[in-house]
């Protein structure tokens, strides 16, 4: 089942968001990534959606819609239950 | 024992001549590249997943004979979705002796991802630097020498749309197909280590070069078939190492293997596209589709390009269809009656064949493809704008209702042009229970022949009003089947993850082109069908046999649906191709009642025209829908679906029969 992330720490890494939770125009790092599919896995990791790298919330659809973000390598729609597993750095 | 087979290309099956694969990101141009090449007719479009099936094709280059292969848009060789799949298995299980990798020049870094990994799996590589264009016009420049030397591989410069550089392309492809691979590349001293260690304890079986093998399996990509050629017993020793190997990377990198070497692919791919940048120019174009994805500005638009299509086909496919229709009347009919006359004489033969010849070629021009050929214009328009694209994401949330990702709203709208190449297109779906459900909902989108039907019945005779309520009604049963569906077949919705592409101005040329080969698909396989159709039903008037073969059919056609038994007769033969079945009551009228605007309304009721093609649009997908179906779903499943849709077609024929008969 899919495991919402947790706004609290974890593993000592700070602060936590979860992607889905970011209002359009935040930028962030991200955290962590699903991984117990890893075809998924494997495609977020070669769009650059990997931990370590910045995003940047450009479009949320509402309805709980899919999110846009931008990075490094494009700009991305991502269904919501899938941002809501991507962790992000929170703000510090 | 073990073999460095560092610079071994990947072992293919030999075929005759040269066969270069062409891959690349989803959108970089590579079917358009794929059409210059060959001049042939795979489909380039604006969106990812369009090229669904690996198309091939020979040519001629110098000589030589090569097979071009177009492979799905991919973003990496693991798999994900099924596009990716294949596209892996066409590359691992028969590797091509040269890989043709086109590339984005306006997003360089990402679209280097996958040429270094197509390096490191020990293909040959020509790089083609594709929308050169589109990055010179936005100021970016970018030093192909350089990223030649780099890479090791020739890189061209290229325009597909307008054929720049491709010929140089194919014959660096020739030339390199003489030469070993080569790999300048390395990535981080620790993931080389045990790159290098685990390659070591391969053995020579391998299709694959040894780097390129452990490197894919520490992507996690074990299961690929690279170990095909292997014992058993050395198969799960090696897995073993694999296993302990992706641990110590894992344990060294604080994450998993695949994901360490995704990310030491990307810092090279940056480092690289840094190098080789002289102007990293500013690419525009990013905002036009926040219009199309924003619900406030998005669902408007959607309407307004729903509602242009549909005016289009009313007013340009029923123009169309008008013109045909008089300058046949006027200058093909005659001369055919009298050639048919001249040498047959008056008597059966004749009236049979003109069933075929005079009134079946008149209906596959007047009905068929005014509106075919408008609604694919439409399309092609759509396609190559990048809108379709957008529309996924806006469309995303009321898919999830129907059990879809957004991803399923390309297969669905293309639907509506031929269902057969979008139930081929359900291979983008990641789950089989996506493509379950949006395959039955396919068969239910009114594809073009039956959009003829509607325009060419219920528009042309009775304003598009009808029109209208009758693509309501189909909405309508293709949101409930979804919503039912989702609800009876268990299992979760997949994630949306799409990339969103800048918009483009299409190129004239390209989707003149597309139209073009779409409309001559469907005229060549139409026209002998149609006049075979026509053939046998008029052999079946003219010999009054007609009235046996009706019989069978009365008490649901005409007590039931409430329609002449020879209109049922016509659904039926409509199996073949959807639009047969107006077509041939089209042809039924003009032999029973003269030519003329109104021949139909003298056969069948205003009433009965609008049950026809309501029955007609949501009964059983042609032969060809079925066949391509039970391929990707299994037989039972087409069986069900097809017989399903029978159900229903007649269940609302009936209803709506007696719901008109209320007014």
């Amino acid at each position: 089942m899919p495991q919402p992330v947790g706004k609290a720490g974890l593993n000592g890494e700070g602060a936590l968001r979860s992607l889905a939770d970011l209002p359009v125009g935040t930028r962030a790092v991200i955290a962590r990534i699903p991984l117990d599919d890893p075809g998924t896995a494997a495609e977020l990791a070669a769009l650059r959606i990997l931990p370590g790298e910045p995003v940047e919330v450009v479009e949320v659809i509402p309805l709980h819609g899919p999110l846009l973000v931008q990075t490094a390598g494009g700009v991305y729609a991502l269904g919501r239950r899938l941002a809501g597993r991507i962790a992000v750095h929170g703000k510090p | 024992m073990s073999t460095l087979a560092c610079h071994r290309t990947p072992s293919a099956a030999r075929r005759d001549g040269l066969t270069v694969a062409l891959a690349g990101n989803p959108n970089v141009g590579k079917s358009t590249i794929f059409n210059r090449l060959t001049g042939l007719e795979v489909l380039t479009t604006n969106y990812p997943g369009a090229t669904v099936e690996v198309n091939a094709a020979v040519v001629r280059l110098d000589g030589r004979v090569l097979t071009l292969v177009d492979l799905p848009g991919i973003y990496c060789l693991t798999c994900s979705s099924g596009d990716q799949c294949a596209a892996r298995e066409a590359l691992l299980e028969n590797p091509p002796d040269v890989v043709v990798a086109i590339l984005d020049a306006t997003n360089l870094a990402r679209n280097l991802f996958l040429v270094l990994q197509l390096i490191d799996l020990g293909f040959r590589v020509v790089v083609a630097l594709n929308l050169a264009d589109a990055a010179e016009h936005a100021g970016i420049r970018i030093d192909a020498q350089h990223l030649q030397d780099l890479l090791g591989v020739p890189v061209i410069p290229t325009v597909a749309t307008r054929g720049h550089g491709l010929r140089e392309v194919l014959a660096e492809a020739l030339r390199a197909s003489g030469r070993p691979p080569v790999i300048r590349h390395r990535y981080g001293p620790r993931l080389e280590g045990e790159v290098a260690r685990l390659a070591g304890q391969l053995d020579g079986q391998m299709p694959l070069p040894a780097r390129g093998a452990a490197l894919l399996v520490l992507e996690g990509a074990a299961d690929a078939g690279i170990l095909a050629g292997a014992e058993p017993a050395s198969k799960s020793a090696w897995t073993e190492r694999a296993a302990a190997a992706a641990d110590r990377v894992a344990a060294a990198y604080g994450e998993p293997a695949s994901m360490a070497v995704a990310r030491e692919r990307h810092a090279l791919a940056d480092r690289i596209a840094a190098k080789v940048m002289v102007s990293p120019g500013e690419f525009r174009g990013r905002a036009a589709w926040r219009v199309a994805v924003r619900p406030a500005t998005g669902i408007p638009l959607l309407l307004v390009v729903l509602a242009a299509i549909f005016a289009g086909l009313f007013w340009g496919g029923g123009a169309l269809a008008a013109l045909v229709d008089g300058a046949w009347a006027t200058y093909a009919s005659p001369l055919i009656r009298v050639l048919l006359l001249t040498v047959f004489g008056e008597g059966v033969v004749v009236r049979t064949l003109l069933w075929g010849l005079d009134a079946g070629l008149n209906a596959v021009l007047s009905v068929g493809i005014p509106y075919v050929l408008t609604f694919y214009a439409v399309l092609g328009v759509l396609e190559d704008t990048g809108y379709l694209n957008a529309a996924t994401v806006l469309l995303d949330r009321v898919m999830r209702g129907l059990g879809l990702s957004g991803r399923a709203a390309i297969p669905l709208v293309a639907g509506a042009g031929c269902n057969v190449p979008a139930i081929i297109g359900l291979r983008t779906l990641r789950t089989e229970r996506e493509r379950l459900i949006a395959g039955t909902l396919i068969t239910l989108v009114p594809c073009s022949a039956r959009t003829a039907v509607i325009f060419g019945a219920v528009a042309y005779y009775l304003g598009w009003s009808w029109a209208l309520a009758l693509y309501g009604i189909v909405t309508a049963v293709v949101l409930g089947a979804g919503w039912g569906l989702n609800r009876l077949i268990p299992g979760g919705t997949p994630d949306l993850l799409v990339e969103v592409f800048p918009f483009r101005i299409p190129a004239f040329r390209t989707v003149v082109r597309k139209t073009w080969v779409r409309v001559r698909d469907f005229i060549f396989v139409a026209v002998p069908i149609v006049l075979a159709g026509s053939v046998v039903l008029g052999a079946l008037y003219e010999t009054g046999l007609i009235r046996l073969a009706t019989r069978p059919l009365a008490p649901i056609v005409e007590g039931w649906l409430g329609l002449p038994a020879v209109a049922g007769l016509t659904l039926v033969f409509a199996v073949l191709r959807k639009e047969l079945a107006l077509q041939l009551l089209v042809a039924l009228a003009i032999v029973e009642f003269g030519r003329g605007a109104e021949n139909l309304l003298s056969f069948m009721s205003k009433d009965q025209l609008f049950t026809y093609a309501l029955v007609n649009t949501i009964y059983i997908p042609c032969i060809a829908t079925i066949a391509v179906l039970s391929r990707t779903l299994g037989r039972q499943r087409a069986a069900v679906i097809s017989l399903g849709t029978v159900a229903l077609a007649v269940l609302l024929g009936g209803v709506t029969m007696r719901l008109l008969a209320l007014r």
